[in-house]
């Protein structure tokens, strides 16, 4: 019983530490956050099939779920240029292939989103250890709602949807993204131990310490 | 509509013209668009769009018709909804549910607004390559390191959609019955379990990719040289005078002639 508490508890502590930059440069940066922002594009081909399926495409349920566990990553891991990149990737895929009325409105509410998670990330995130996961709910939750907030003024300026319904869209992909961030925090912690995203100069030392 | 690249390459005027000044007939387009709800305006925008891609690049509404087809259940969903919150003369009246006129009127307006911008990013696809729109990025001073992205995301998005559906067959031959099942929050769940798997492998490729391509110079600094380059012809200069022409035609239109139908709010 003590075990199942213990690995229970350890599961939703702290992440393991990542290095993490504001606005990082180098290669590598920015064409994982390409693969990731095309990892997006490929996921939201399905998940908006699954949404007109569900409610019509008008509120995005199975979308909001899983746009955060590719998004916060990549802004909590390569900072306002994975927020970016990754964010804008998908419009331009969905202009060039047609595949969205509302493509060009697509960078705003995606940018709404991942860009306040990578401001949070870099205020709340201390060099020496990762997020807890009321801090990663906190930034997920936060984005959501930036995000849901430019997409409902979206409906607003292109389809005129009427104030009521956008704020009962806003309200109901915020459970979603809470949901979504319950699955991130569990992404984010497999892919920090997978060794792929950078870590801190000094968890290397610590590494070679223990060696 | 199926993701995949529509760029089809071809020898007619908007083929060769150059990509800044079709991205400036988009912005023009979705401005004019995204300014009025009148109906009238709308079709006559929609009807040049149309006319000027069968004319300009030889596509025919045949071609697109099946993208179209696609929007047209949201249309229908807007329409009701615009029709059922928007007050005003009622055009029907269905179980007690009355729907206004100028609902119906504004949801097809919408709709006619939807169909333009659809039908012109369409036309912008189909006749640009992702290589030019690079090319045409850094000429208007996005750095090149940046403006490659776009080509780049072509590139390789075949190759992620290709991972995508293995990773679904696998676990439907391993027995999972999410990844294969109707129910849309099942295979919700396919594609939460698939996340990992496929974030991991991006992570992990672009490595490889991002030593490569330092290898080859993308990282170098000082002013780059270009194989092809973008030159601004009079053709283009024309395509911009037409479009000039059109918007201040839709503009009078709008100003000087009265609303055949009273709007919606």
């Amino acid at each position: 019983m003590s075990t199942t508490a213990t690995t229970s508890t350890k599961r939703w502590t702290t992440l393991p530490n990542w290095k993490f930059q504001i606005l990082p440069r180098d290669t590598r940066t920015i064409i994982t956050c390409v693969f990731l922002g095309l990892t997006m594009a490929v996921i939201l081909q399905i998940t908006e099939r699954l949404d007109l399926a569900l409610t019509g495409g008008s509120i995005p349920i199975v979308s909001a779920i899983v746009v955060c566990a590719i998004w916060v990553p990549s802004a909590a891991f390569y900072g306002l240029t994975g927020a970016l990149i990754t964010a804008w990737i998908n419009p331009i895929i969905s202009n060039l292939t047609a595949s969205q009325p509302m493509a060009p409105f697509l960078f705003l509410t995606n940018a709404a989103h991942t860009v306040p998670v990578a401001l949070l990330v870099w205020l709340m995130k201390s060099r020496d250890k990762g997020l807890n996961l009321w801090q990663l709910v906190l930034i997920g939750q936060v984005g959501g709602l930036f995000d849901a907030a430019m997409f409902g003024i979206g409906n607003r300026v292109i389809l005129h949807l009427p104030w009521d319904f956008i704020a009962i869209q806003i309200l109901i992909v915020q459970p979603c993204y809470l949901v979504g961030s319950f699955i991130t925090y569990g992404i984010m912690r497999r892919l920090v131990n997978t060794g792929l995203v950078p870590k801190e100069r000094r968890e290397f030392e610590k590494a070679a310490d223990a060696l | 509509m199926n993701g995949t690249m529509l760029y089809r390459p071809g020898d007619s005027i908007l083929h060769r013209a150059d990509p800044r000044a079709k991205i400036a007939v988009i912005v023009v387009v979705l401005i004019l668009a995204l300014t009025t709800t009148r109906i009238d305006v709308l079709v006559a925008l929609t009807v040049a769009v149309v006319v000027g891609l069968a004319v300009l690049a030889r596509i025919t509404p045949v071609s697109y018709a099946k993208a179209l087809v696609l929007i047209v259940p949201l249309i229908l969903l807007l329409t009701l909804l615009q029709s059922l919150v928007q007050s005003g003369a009622a055009i029907a009246t269905i179980g007690g549910v009355s729907l206004s006129q100028a609902g119906v009127l504004l949801g097809l307006g919408i709709g006619m607004r939807l169909f333009a911008m659809g039908i012109c990013f369409y036309g912008f696809s189909v006749t640009t390559s992702p290589s030019d729109i690079a090319l045409a990025l850094n000429k208007v001073g996005v750095p090149y390191k940046f403006a490659y992205l776009t080509s780049f995301a072509f590139r390789f998005l075949p190759l992620l959609q290709d991972e995508a559906r293995t990773l679904l067959t696998a676990m439907a031959v391993r027995g999972s019955a999410e990844s294969s099942s109707r129910h849309p929050l099942r295979r919700g769940r396919a594609i939460v379990r698939m996340l990992f798997p496929m974030l991991a492998g991006s992570m992990k490729r672009s490595g490889d990719i991002a030593l490569s391509m330092e290898l080859r110079g993308y990282n170098l600094p000082g002013t780059r040289t270009f194989y092809r380059t973008l030159t601004f012809r009079t053709s283009d200069a024309l395509l911009l005078v037409g479009l000039v022409l059109l918007a201040g035609l839709l503009v009078g239109m709008q100003w000087y002639l009265p609303a055949p139908f009273t709007e919606g709010a």
